[in-house]
């Protein structure tokens, strides 16, 4: 009855202690701090790859867009300049409003001109 | 970034040009308008921005930057450029932090948020399952629900994600009410978050709460009104930011492009109406809202000096003497001084329109303007009248700037009679495009001061940027349910 006792109390103890040990931290005195993640998920956007460039400008319509940002009229004037001397065949028109022209405008603009120069002044 | 990118997907090639030190931002703007890998060319920051004074000072950044541009529309796309597979972002629900004492962990876990991005420079509190299961615990809606997306790179704003950055802001769960109602009105599809969010004008945002949920949770409408020392203003104000920087996935310098920053950017400007001491009905009920529901309103507002319509105080205090009629001079003077910009101004660039106004009266003030028959409107109406401007007094180029406004339709269609009306010899010409863009609101102590902000009428990126919400589905407090 006694040797019984032992045993049971023997077992007992064996399987408390392996209980115990599944729930000690990693290590001895180790804190463990579990978080949750604050950032919001980014639904996946459908990816476009940019146009196919031009061959060569020369007998092509470069337009230059600028959002009338004070000063970029000074940079994009010297451009228009720099173009003449270096691509004399290119003819560049010039166009300016808003950040974003939006759809109306973008089409129109794409049927004038074969390609862009964009600058939003920062 | 969107126009470039909506030219450039029609099939017509584009490069777009950024100085260099906006070079991420353009990048993840890009990112965010599904064309990752426009062309773009860099210009020197440092010699563009001093330069473009003039043709001639910038003239060498513009040569030095022409075989660049030459080169990007006709060098053939790589097969990397050609390609449009997508970053791909793997996103752990939890993450572990393991550190020998309570304290070593709490400091590597404040280390680790803000190197990933995910906090704000002040400390945090772990936002736990446990602590954010408390924060649900002031509202009724379900933590999946998605309330909407927010800019600038459109992460979702789900009621949950808000209880984690509530958590980490050290709010309590019945302030979760007014947070959610924050956010419904920063993500509402008409708000244009992105422009405070992202703009290099350093704008921030005035968040006002109304109804009897303020005193519930202890807000702060008296004195101090917009400082520290009181949990809920503060803490609501830096569950926001949070929000915001980890739902817009922010960062300043990368996509914030604000450049001083803005004051008060980890809480903004976040207090209550003083109902209390307002003899004008509170500003909600103006709105058609019941006195005993709870609303809060969010607006941009500018930061820095009267002339960039930042904040300004128009007077009142306890060291000089004041009178009603010395504020509303000073109110009228500030308001005029936004013509400056009446040349400028054209919609969807950066100076789009002219300014709403945000009038924060202290009660004293409103209570001698009640005596002398002021009410909100009335106030309204004589602000609008005293900053009309005598047709003989504007300046050709004036004329002009506004003819190519009503011709542009950049005046509200009900509002085009009147500023036609006002373009011939004995007209006035509004500086407000009407009454009601003077936004009136009643806080500060006894003694207090008024103060004002203003912001564009129509932002550059949306519809509007000044809404009310009603606080709903609340659980803790007896209001906002």
């Amino acid at each position: 009855m006694k040797g019984k006792a032992v045993r049971f109390l023997t077992a007992a103890v064996t399987v408390g202690f392996f209980i115990a040990l599944s729930h000690v931290s990693p290590a001895y005195g180790e804190v463990t701090l579990e978080v949750l993640n604050p950032r919001g998920e980014i639904a996946p956007l459908e990816v476009a790859a940019p146009s196919p460039r031009l061959a060569t400008l020369a007998g092509k319509k470069v337009g230059i867009y600028w959002n009338d940002k004070a000063g970029g009229n000074h940079f994009w004037d010297v451009v228009e300049a720099e173009m003449k001397a270096k691509a004399p065949r290119t003819k560049i028109v010039r166009y300016d409003g808003p950040f974003d022209p939006g759809d109306a405008r973008a089409a129109a603009m794409v049927k004038e001109v074969d390609a862009f120069f964009y600058g939003v002044g920062d | 970034m969107a126009g470039s990118v909506r030219i450039d997907k029609l099939g017509k090639p584009v490069v777009f040009v950024v100085t260099d030190n906006f070079i991420h931002d353009a990048k993840s703007g890009a990112e965010d308008t599904g064309m990752p890998r426009l062309r773009m060319v860099t210009v020197p920051a440092d010699e563009y921005y001093k330069r473009r004074v003039s043709r001639e000072e910038v003239k060498p950044v513009a040569v030095a930057a022409v075989d660049a541009l030459i080169d990007g529309l006709t060098r053939p796309l790589t097969a990397e450029e050609a390609g449009t597979s997508a970053k791909q972002v793997e996103m752990a629900r939890t993450v572990k932090i393991t550190a020998e004492s309570y304290d070593a962990a709490l400091e590597k876990f404040n280390q680790l948020f803000l190197d990933n991005h995910w906090g704000s420079g002040l400390p945090l509190m772990p936002p736990t399952a446990e602590r954010v299961k408390w924060m649900l615990t002031g509202t009724k809606r379900s933590p999946g629900e998605v309330i909407g997306t927010v800019a600038p790179k459109n992460g979702k704003a789900t009621i949950e994600k808000i209880a984690i950055n509530a958590a980490m802001a050290g709010a309590r769960p019945e302030y979760m009410p007014v947070i959610i109602a924050a956010m419904e009105a920063l993500t509402d599809k008409s708000y244009d978050l992105l422009h405070v969010m992202a703009s290099t004008g350093s704008f921030t945002l005035q968040i006002i709460v109304n109804g009897p949920i303020a005193e519930e949770i202890g807000m702060n409408s008296g004195i101090g009104l917009l400082g520290y020392g009181f949990r809920a203003n503060n803490t609501i104000g830096h569950a926001l930011r949070l929000s915001l920087i980890n739902m817009g996935h922010l960062w300043p310098g990368e996509n914030d492009m604000a450049l001083l920053g803005r004051p008060s950017s980890h809480t903004f400007y976040v207090f209550a109406e003083n109902e209390r001491n307002d003899p004008w009905e509170p500003y909600h009920v103006s709105l058609g809202y019941k006195k005993a529901e709870s609303c809060v309103t969010v607006s941009t507002v500018g930061s820095y000096s009267a002339s960039l319509s930042g904040l300004v105080a128009f007077g009142g205090g306890a060291v000089f003497p004041w009178t009603p009629q010395s504020l509303l001079d000073n109110m009228v003077r500030t308001i005029k001084m936004s013509r400056d910009m009446m040349t400028v101004w054209k919609l969807g660039t950066a100076v789009p329109s002219p300014g709403k106004q945000f009038l924060v009266l202290h009660p004293e003030f409103v209570m001698e303007l009640n005596r002398k028959g002021f009410t909100r409107k009335k106030l309204q109406e004589y602000l609008y009248e005293q900053t009309l401007i005598p047709y003989e007094q504007l300046s050709p180029k004036e004329i002009a700037s506004l003819r190519r406004r009503l011709a542009d339709r950049e005046i509200p269609e009900d509002r085009i009679p009147v500023f036609e009306a006002s373009l011939k010899p004995g007209g006035k010409v509004p500086l407000l495009i009407r009454p009601e863009h003077s936004y009136i609101f009643v806080a500060g102590g006894i003694p207090g001061y008024s103060f004002g902000t203003s912001y564009f009428s129509t932002p550059p990126y949306g519809a509007t940027a000044v809404m009310t919400k009603p606080i709903r589905d609340a659980t803790l407090t007896k209001s906002g349910r």
